[in-house]
C-alpha cells in the first residue's frame, strides 16, 4: 500500500477516546420476538450453538453504531486488508521469514518447493478483522485470515435484528457477498466441496450456511469432513456423488491450515497451498497472514504496514522481551483462532500461569507477546459489556460485522454474539 | 407438523432446560426420511429415585434415548435433546436412497424426535421437571469407513453442552444418573460428569438393561497425560472406528 492511499485516514491518537464513543446498546427486544428469532436462525440458517454452558450466545441488545464511527472502520479494514495482501505476496517470495511466523515445517516445504508461481489459486479470500474500541480509540487485536466465521450472526441474525429497529441499516450480508464473489471468481461455478473438521459443530454450522447460500444459486455442493474424502489428479479436485466421481469447481475450507499439515502424506492435502488448479476459499497460503507472529516481521518486509502498525498494539517475541512478570501484555498462541489461546497473568491461577510460561519458553516460536490494550465498556440491561467489531472483508471489500460482547475484557468461545447496526445519519 | 413445532414441544418455552437442547436435527425435520421401526423392548425403570432431585443422562444407542425419555416424561421428567451430529448432507429433500451412506446412522434418532413429539405434548410436565439429557451412544463411532462418497458425521459432546453445577443446584437438583452400556464412562462425558461432582452433584451409573439400583460413583481428575490420550483416542482417532479415523491431530474450532 502506497503512502498516498493512506493519506486522509484517520489514525488512533492517544487522547482519551472514552468521551467519544461511537456505539451504545440499543434497547431490549421483547423475549417472544427473540426467541422466534432464535429459532428460525437455528432452524433455517443453522447457528446451533445457542447454548455454551449456562450462557445464552445471542444479545438480546443491537449494537448502534454512528455511520461515521462506520465509514471509518470500512476504511480501515479496506486499507488493513490491502497491506495484508501485500504483505502475503512478498512472504510468499520470502521463505526465510517463514520459521519466525512459526508456520510447520511441513507447510513450509510444500510452500518453498512450489514457489509463489504454483500457489494454489484463491478466490473469495475472506478476512475478518477484529478491533476494540479502546481508551485511545480504535484497534485491532488480530486478523482471523485463514478460516475466519460469524457468517450467520454477521448476516441473518443481523438482519433480523434490524427488522425490529426501522431507521437502522444493516452494515452487509458477508454471507451473500461471499457467494457472490465465489460465482464471479470461479469460472462456471457448479460443485464446490466445503471441508470443515469431523466433530466440530461449530465449524459444520459454518459450512452448512455457505452451502445453502450457494445452494440457492443453482450450485451443487458437497460437504466434506476429513481432506482425504478429495481424489486429486494433476491438481484438479473431485469428490463422490453417490457413485460418481464430480469435478469439483471450487473447493471452500473451514478447516485450519497448520491442522491439514498433521494429516499425514499421500492425501493430497499440499494442493491446498501449492499446485492447485481448483481454486479455493480461502487458499492455504493464508495461513502466512493468519499467524499472530506476522507483526514481528513489519520491519523485515518491503510492504507497507502502515495502517497495521497504528491499530495493532506492539509484539514481541517471548524471548525479546520479559513478559513473564508484566501484567501490561498479553501471551497468545500462534494459531489462536477463537481466542482461547490468550493469556494475561493475574487473570488465572499462578499453577496454570506457571504451565503456560513454561510452555511458551519451550516452544517461543509457538506464541507471541502483545501489548495489553484498555478497552472501553459500555452499558447494556446485562451490565458494563466489552463489543468487539469483527469487520469482514471479502477480496478486500468491506462485507459485514461480526459483533461480539463480553463481560469480560477479552473476547473468547464464551462471548456472546451482537447484531451490530448502524444509525441513521 | 413443521419443523418449528416440533422444536417447541420438545424444547417449550416453558422449561427452564430448552436452553440445552441443540437444535441439529431439528433443521432436518423438513427432510425426507424413513418413519421409525416399531419398538417392543420393555423399559424397566423401578430403580428410578422418587425424590424428583435426579437429572438422567441417557447414553444409549440409536433412538433408544428418546424412547426411553417419553417414558421418563411420564413420570416427570423434562426430555433434553443433546445430538450434534448432522443427519445427512444439506439436500433435504433428496431420497434416503440417494443419500451417501453415514458414518453413523442418525435418521431413526431424527423420526423418533418427530414421531414422539405428538405423544410428548399431551404429556404435562412441570417447568422444573427434572432433566433427562439425551444422546446416541454410537455418536463417535463409524459404521462405515469415511472413504470418498461417505457422509462423515460422527460427533461428540463437551462439558458446555451442559448446565453448570451450580444451575442444576439452584434448580434443586443434587444427583445425576448416567445410563448407558458400556462399563466405562464414555470419554466424552467425563469433563461435564467431573464438572458436575466437582459442583456437588453427586454420581451414579445404570445400565441399561441389568437389574439393580443405580451404583454412586467418583471420578478423579484426569491426569494431563490421561487427557491428551482421550483426546487423541476420540478425537484424533486412533481406533478406526473412532472420531478421526485417518488420524491427524486436531485441536480447537476455527474462527
Amino acid at each position: 500500500m502506497t503512502q498516498s492511499a493512506l493519506r486522509g485516514l484517520r489514525f488512533p491518537s492517544s487522547r482519551d477516546a472514552t468521551k467519544d464513543i461511537p456505539f451504545r446498546f440499543g434497547p431490549e427486544i421483547c423475549l417472544e420476538t427473540f426467541r422466534e428469532i432464535q429459532t428460525q436462525l437455528c432452524l433455517d440458517y443453522f447457528k446451533w450453538d445457542i447454548q455454551i454452558g449456562d450462557v445464552s450466545t445471542l444479545f438480546r441488545q443491537p449494537l448502534l453504531m454512528q455511520p461515521d464511527a462506520w465509514n471509518e472502520l470500512k476504511e480501515f479494514s479496506e486499507n488493513l486488508s490491502a497491506e495484508l495482501f501485500s504483505m502475503e505476496r512478498e512472504l510468499l517470495d520470502r521463505p526465510e521469514l517463514w520459521t519466525r511466523l512459526g508456520i510447520p515445517r511441513e507447510i513450509r516445504n510444500v510452500l518453498k518447493e512450489a514457489g509463489r508461481q504454483n500457489s494454489t489459486k484463491s478466490v473469495a479470500r475472506t478476512l475478518r478483522f477484529d478491533f476494540h474500541y479502546t481508551t485511545e480509540g480504535w484497534r485491532i487485536s488480530e486478523v482471523n485470515s485463514d478460516v475466519p466465521g460469524g457468517h450467520a450472526e454477521a448476516s441473518a441474525f443481523t438482519a433480523m435484528m434490524a427488522s425490529q429497529f426501522p431507521g437502522m441499516e444493516i452494515a452487509g450480508d458477508p454471507a451473500d457477498a461471499w457467494a457472490n464473489a465465489m460465482q464471479k471468481d470461479v469460472k462456471s461455478c457448479r460443485n464446490v466441496a466445503l471441508l470443515s473438521a469431523p466433530g466440530f459443530l461449530e465449524d459444520q454450522q459454518v459450512t452448512m450456511l455457505l452451502a445453502a447460500t450457494l445452494e440457492k444459486r443453482g450450485i451443487r455442493t458437497h460437504l466434506l469432513h476429513h481432506p482425504e474424502q478429495l481424489k486429486w489428479k494433476n491438481g484438479h479436485a473431485s469428490a463422490v456423488a453417490g457413485n460418481a466421481s464430480v469435478a469439483l469447481d471450487a473447493i471452500v475450507r473451514f478447516y485450519q491450515g497448520e491442522w491439514l499439515a498433521r494429516r499425514g502424506k499421500n492425501n493430497g492435502w499440499e494442493y491446498f497451498f501449492s499446485g492447485g488448479e481448483t481454486p479455493i476459499s480461502n487458499y492455504g497460503a493464508a495461513i502466512l497472514t493468519e499467524s499472530k507472529r506476522l507483526p514481528l516481521l513489519f520491519n523485515l518486509l518491503k510492504s507497507s504496514s502502515e495502517l497495521w502498525r497504528h491499530l495493532l498494539p506492539d509484539c514481541w517475541d517471548p524471548r525479546e522481551t520479559d513478559w513473564t512478570r508484566d501484567d501490561g501484555s498479553v501471551l497468545k498462541a500462534t494459531f489462536s483462532n477463537t481466542g482461547d489461546s490468550v493469556y494475561f497473568r493475574g487473570h488465572m491461577p499462578v499453577k496454570q500461569w506457571k504451565k503456560i510460561v513454561l510452555r511458551a519458553q519451550k516452544s517461543p516460536e509457538q506464541w507471541v507477546v502483545q501489548r495489553r490494550f484498555d478497552p472501553v465498556r459500555i452499558e447494556s440491561c446485562a451490565g458494563f459489556i466489552y463489543p468487539c467489531i469483527g469487520v469482514f472483508t471479502i477480496n478486500g471489500n468491506v462485507a459485514g460485522i461480526y459483533a461480539r460482547v463480553s463481560g469480560k475484557s477479552t473476547i473468547d468461545f464464551r462471548a456472546m454474539d451482537a447484531a451490530c447496526l448502524i444509525a441513521e445519519k | 407438523m413443521t419443523k418449528e413445532e416440533i422444536l417447541r414441544i420438545w424444547a417449550p418455552a416453558s422449561s427452564i432446560w430448552s436452553p440445552w437442547v441443540k437444535p441439529v436435527l431439528f433443521s432436518f425435520m423438513d427432510g425426507v426420511f424413513p418413519p421409525g421401526e416399531p419398538r417392543t423392548s420393555a423399559i424397566d425403570l423401578h430403580w428410578l429415585p422418587a425424590d424428583q432431585r435426579t437429572a438422567l443422562i441417557l447414553n444409549l444407542p440409536r433412538e433408544d434415548s428418546v424412547l426411553w425419555s417419553i417414558e421418563l416424561a411420564r413420570r416427570g421428567y423434562r426430555p433434553v435433546p443433546l445430538y450434534n451430529a448432522l443427519p445427512f448432507p444439506l439436500d433435504t429433500k433428496m431420497s434416503p436412497r440417494s443419500r451417501p451412506v453415514s458414518t453413523v446412522i442418525v435418521e431413526p434418532i431424527l423420526a423418533a424426535l418427530r414421531e414422539q413429539a405428538a405423544v410428548l405434548q399431551d404429556i404435562p410436565l412441570r417447568k422444573n421437571a427434572p432433566p433427562a439429557f439425551l444422546l446416541d451412544a454410537n455418536r463417535d463411532i463409524a459404521g462405515a469407513d469415511p472413504v470418498p462418497g461417505v457422509f462423515e458425521n460422527r460427533s461428540v459432546c463437551f462439558s458446555t453442552d451442559f448446565p453448570s453445577a451450580e444451575f442444576m443446584i439452584a434448580n434443586d437438583i443434587a444427583h445425576a444418573i448416567l445410563v448407558e452400556g458400556e462399563p466405562e464412562i464414555t470419554g466424552d462425558l467425563h469433563d461435564a460428569l467431573f464438572m458436575w461432582q466437582t459442583g456437588g452433584i453427586q454420581l451414579c451409573k445404570k445400565r441399561p438393561y441389568e437389574k439393580g439400583a443405580p451404583v454412586a460413583f467418583t471420578l478423579k481428575q484426569r491426569s494431563s497425560f490421561r487427557k491428551a490420550w482421550d483426546r487423541l483416542r476420540v478425537i484424533f482417532g486412533l481406533r478406526q472406528a473412532r472420531l478421526g479415523a485417518f488420524g491427524g491431530l486436531i485441536s480447537t474450532a476455527s474462527g
